[in-house]
């Protein structure tokens, strides 16, 4: 039975997982890194760190494997890139997305183009997080580190030409660097003069999960890896995510429950992308070709409930285990109505449509009957308006979601999802997927080792349904009504 | 000589015996139940505080020498309907001062007779609570039991009426049945006839500190008394505490810090309050008060506590850091239970603003505290606005007893706060009536100055009490924010 190994490079930690074709976990292996932050509003990430995370993790989980891997496919967080030189030795730090140098520079970009002209070609609006913006920073205060730069690498490509790969990425990272024409799935060649920057310095294109090379005897021997297995570009890992939790079809989308409760649906490239990158909503290519996805976000999503966990619950023999006891004596104590508070989710200011950074948290509804389990339900419910209100907005823009696969840590909570069934008024999957990012991974190395035919295939053979929660029909009513009422305390929070 | 001073609360009845000088000889309380008929309805049985009395009344003077008791008053919860038949029996239990069922009746006359002309009438606006539409329901629901009525009166005249046989009440507690015109003290003959009851049927008045009447002798003779002991009128609750906390004279200020919240300011003119957003009533020194009051105060504190937090020691929760007064950025509306001053609002609820991750559990602590503080603010600034300036205040209630609490309410409403030494609540106030009554002392004033010993002044700091006022106008749109999202 072969087995794949996918590789999924976060912010804080990369993770190495073993599978076999039937999406069953053979190994696991974790581990952690700090970013660097030398000044405030810096936030980098030292390239040699990640190398040697990725060397650990893949050793110590090769290493627990009891049967080899046949192909290693990696995905990682976007926009950051890592400048090198010719034999891809890395000159400086890579900024990571919330580093706040190149809001300037983004500015200028979108002076030079405008506005709808970077949305449409690009798919992502103009702002500061994209690697162009960092790249065009890094030209004007770091002039001469910048001319010795030979190659610029994202960074599941940058891991992947370690291990043996060609300079290759895929689609999806490029998209992040607001320089890919999305609709010619080629450099935007005026994007990149306007940088200053030739386009041999960017890797070669190609769709997501190809085969970009195959582990070379350096990497073999440090790694554990057999030599000579494919490696494969696995992209944004919100794509090998949404793969992982089974999307394939316009209307699907992936909810990812975890620190942010992100809503990843499929759907067809539409005519102009102006009014999502309105909303603050990108467009990514897809594993499949004729499809894009979206990131629909709250940053304050399982976030706030370990927030109201470790402040108000501190009895209940809180464990660092998500959704483990504490979360579960919480949830079973709620009522089963739903309570009529209203709690707007915005911890660390908001996430999509608005990105309203000034945005606070808020709790209205409480009344001496309060009991600690409801307002918990309370805030179950207000992650979920909001979610909703993301769907919606999605829906104005032309994106409509009919189903959502639930995976992370949340999924685990029948009663949140139910709740999220009853707001939506929609069915919400459970999936049976412990590693949905590196599954995702898992499954386009198995296509690319020819194992799966097609992603269809390799998605009706990975990826289990747990459980479907169908809305409950009378409490839909009410939190329509509810949902309203959430809308106007939003808009009313902003003029506090 | 000694005064009897009771206190018929809404829980249980507090009985103490106070020397001339006013010290605290002994006191009792008894429990008695809450009736819920229906949901949001609260009654009692009359029979259950006449019980709860005797035997409190018998343990307080068990050990004392009775016969230099000379008087007897009573103070306590206000509003509630009590009605008799021509036997002069109780018809129906009581309807208590915190029953809900009369919204309908309420809005009639807020609506439909008009917040005007009530006032003009009356000096004040309808209120659920208060007693007139309890009568107005029962006309409606129990058509019966409302033709067979022969006199009204409020729950501590129960008491006094079945000590004396007088059928009386005091223009403090009459000031909350809506149906006397404060201003004249007189009962409004107009109120009467909108109620469909007759002018007879009501109690007769006097001012708190009056005697109405003698001990029945065979009462006398149950308990070894005197049969001279004279029965005085008393006084509402809240006007009884604030006699007992020497609130006396004009621009006097006491604030509790109970289960519900009030600001009470005494003044020596009837003062007209704009829309009536507090309350202009009848004091128990013959003179006039303001009175707000706040539907869940200290009771906000110990829901947050208890209910939430899950967890009984107050005082590690709010051993809170004093130099964050003054710069949470997270807001609390106490809304509870609604609101009743300065909002008269049965639906709104409470609420936090400005969470952020960065928010602690004693920014959340300290919210709870502040927001109440700013309620209450809100019923000062109204009393200010009808030209009513304390230069102090006393704190009393349960929430006093945190130095914390104090500080925050110093700074806040602006005003120096100390405590009183002896706080026995409105029982100690209706024996410095029943004192005064007797001859005791001059007048409540004298009664007062002699008595009700002030200690513990916080004053409040030009910078925090700058920060709070910064506060205090943010707060100020709360309501009408949380307002705008329920109603939609």
């Amino acid at each position: 039975m072969p087995v794949f190994i996918g590789l999924d490079l976060g912010t804080t930690g990369v993770k190495s997982t073993l599978f076999d074709h039937e999406g069953k976990i053979d190994a696991y292996a974790y581990e952690e890194y700090d970013l660097e932050s030398s000044r405030e509003g810096f936030f980098e990430l030292n390239p040699c760190v990640l190398s040697r995370a990725v060397t650990s993790v893949l050793r110590r989980s090769l290493k627990e494997a009891p049967r080899p891997a046949e192909a290693v496919c990696v995905t990682s967080f976007g926009e950051t890139v890592f400048l090198t030189d010719a034999r891809g030795k890395p000159l400086c730090n890579g900024l990571i997305y919330i580093d706040r140098r190149g809001t300037a520079e983004a500015e200028e970009l979108e002076r030079v183009f405008g506005f709808d002209t970077i949305a449409d070609t690009t798919g992502v609006k103009p702002h500061a997080m994209y690697s162009l913006a960092k790249l065009l920073w890094l030209a004007k205060h770091e002039k001469k580190m910048v001319e010795r730069v030979r190659r610029i690498f994202f960074v599941a490509d940058f891991i992947a030409f370690q291990l043996g790969s060609d300079h290759i990425t895929d689609y999806s990272l490029a998209a992040r660097s607001m320089a890919l024409n999305i609709r010619k799935k080629c450099w935007w060649k005026e994007m990149l003069d306007a940088a200053g920057l030739k386009e041999t310095l960017f890797p070669a294109l190609a769709e997501t999960g190809t085969v970009t090379g195959r582990v070379n005897a350096a990497a073999a021997a440090e790694t554990g890896l057999k030599q000579g297995i494919p490696i494969v570009i696995g992209g944004h890992d919100q794509i090998s995510n949404a793969l992982g939790a089974g999307v394939l079809q316009k209307g699907n989308a992936a909810n990812g429950l975890g620190t942010v409760d992100c809503v990843t649906p499929a759907f067809q490239l539409p005519p102009s992308l102006v009014s999502l990158a309105k909303n603050n909503y990108c467009a990514v290519p897809y594993v499949s070709q004729d499809l894009c996805v979206t990131y629909a976000f709250n940053i304050t999503g399982g976030a706030v409930l370990k927030w109201y966990r470790d402040t108000f619950a501190k009895d209940l023999h809180a464990t660092p285990v998500p959704f483990g006891s504490a979360y579960k004596a919480l949830a079973e104590a709620m009522p089963d109505t739903p309570t009529g508070l209203l709690c707007l989710p915005h911890f660390a200011g908001s996430g999509t449509p608005d990105m309203d950074i000034h945005s606070k948290g808020v709790v209205v509804g409480l009344s001496l009957n309060t009991t600690r389990s409801e307002l918990y339900k309370g805030f179950l419910e207000g992650l979920a308006y909001e979610a909703m209100y993301n769907l919606e907005s999605l829906r104005g823009c032309g994106v409509e979601v009919d189903e959502l696969r639930t995976v992370g840590g949340g999924a685990r909570s029948w009663e949140w999802l139910q709740i999220r069934a009853d707001v939506f008024g929609k069915p919400v999957i459970q999936m049976g997927v412990e590693e949905a990012g590196t599954l995702g991974c898992a499954i386009m190395a198995g296509k690319a080792a020819g194992v799966y035919s097609s992603y269809d295939e390799g998605v009706n053979a990975a990826v289990k349904i747990a459980r479907v929660f169908e809305p409950n029909r009378k409490k839909h009513g009410f939190y329509k009504e509810q949902y309203e009422r959430f809308k106007r305390l939003y808009a009313i929070e902003k003029t506090l | 000589m000694k005064y009897i001073g009771i206190d018929l609360g809404t829980s249980s009845v507090k009985l103490l015996l106070l020397t001339a000088e006013g010290r605290v000889l002994s006191s009792v309380s008894r429990d008695y139940p809450i009736l819920y008929p229906k949901d949001g309805w609260t009654e009692q049985h009359p029979a259950d505080w006449i019980s709860a009395v005797r035997t409190g009344l018998r343990e307080l003077i068990a050990n004392e020498k009775k016969s230099d008791i000379a008087g007897i008053a009573t103070g306590g919860q206000m509003h509630g309907l009590v009605a008799l038949d021509n036997d002069e029996k109780v018809i129906r239990p009581a309807i208590l001062w915190n029953d809900g069922r009369t919204q309908k009746q309420t809005d009639w006359l807020n609506n439909e007779i008009g917040k005007k002309t009530l006032a003009e009438l009356t000096g004040n606006i309808a209120f659920a609570g208060f007693t007139l539409p309890k009568l107005l329901w029962m006309r409606e629901n129990e058509p019966r039991l409302f033709e067979k009525i022969s006199a009204v009166m409020l729950p501590k005249d129960y008491i006094t009426y079945c000590l004396c046989g007088e059928i009386v009440t005091d223009y403090s507690d009459a000031s909350g049945t809506l149906l006397l015109d404060v201003e004249d003290k007189s009962w409004s003959e107009q109120m009467c006839s909108l109620a469909g009851l007759d002018r007879n049927k009501l109690p007769r008045l006097y001012e708190s500190y009056e005697v109405v009447g003698t001990i029945k002798t065979d009462i006398a003779e149950e308990f070894g008394l005197p049969k001279q002991v004279k029965i005085i009128a008393g006084a509402g609750d809240n006007a009884a505490a604030a006699v007992g906390t020497g609130t006396v004279g004009n621009g006097s200020c006491n604030i509790s810090l109970g289960t519900s919240g009030t600001v009470f300011i005494s003044s020596d003119e009837y003062v007209k309050v704009d829309n009536n957003a507090i309350h202009s009533f009848a004091h128990a020194n013959g003179r006039f008060h303001l009175l707000g009051c706040m539907l869940s105060a200290a009771s906000c504190n110990k829901w947050w506590i208890e209910e939430i937090l899950n967890v009984q020691d107050y005082n590690r929760e709010l051993s809170l850091d004093r130099g964050k007064l003054g710069k949470n950025d997270v807001l609390f509306a106490p809304y509870l239970s609604g609101e009743r001053c300065p909002h008269n609002d049965t639906a709104v609820r409470g609420a936090f603003f400005g969470l952020s991750h960065t928010t602690s559990r004693a920014d959340m602590n300290l919210a709870i505290l502040e927001g109440v503080a700013f309620g209450l603010r809100d019923a000062l600034e109204i009393a200010r606005h009808a030209g009513i300036h304390p230069a102090i205040t006393t704190l009393c209630g349960g929430g006093a007893k945190s130095s914390l609490w104090r500080e925050i309410i110093a700074n806040v409403m602006n005003l120096p706060v100390q405590t009183v030494e002896t706080e026995e609540g409105p029982a100690y106030g209706a024996a410095l009536l029943a004192a005064v009554g007797c001859g005791e002392y001059e007048n409540v004033a004298a009664a007062c100055k002699t008595v009700v010993k002030k200690t513990d002044t916080i004053d409040p700091t030009e910078s925090l009490g700058g920060r709070y006022e910064e506060k205090y106008h943010l707060y100020g749109r709360l309501y009408p924010a949380i307002k705008d999202i329920h109603f939609l």
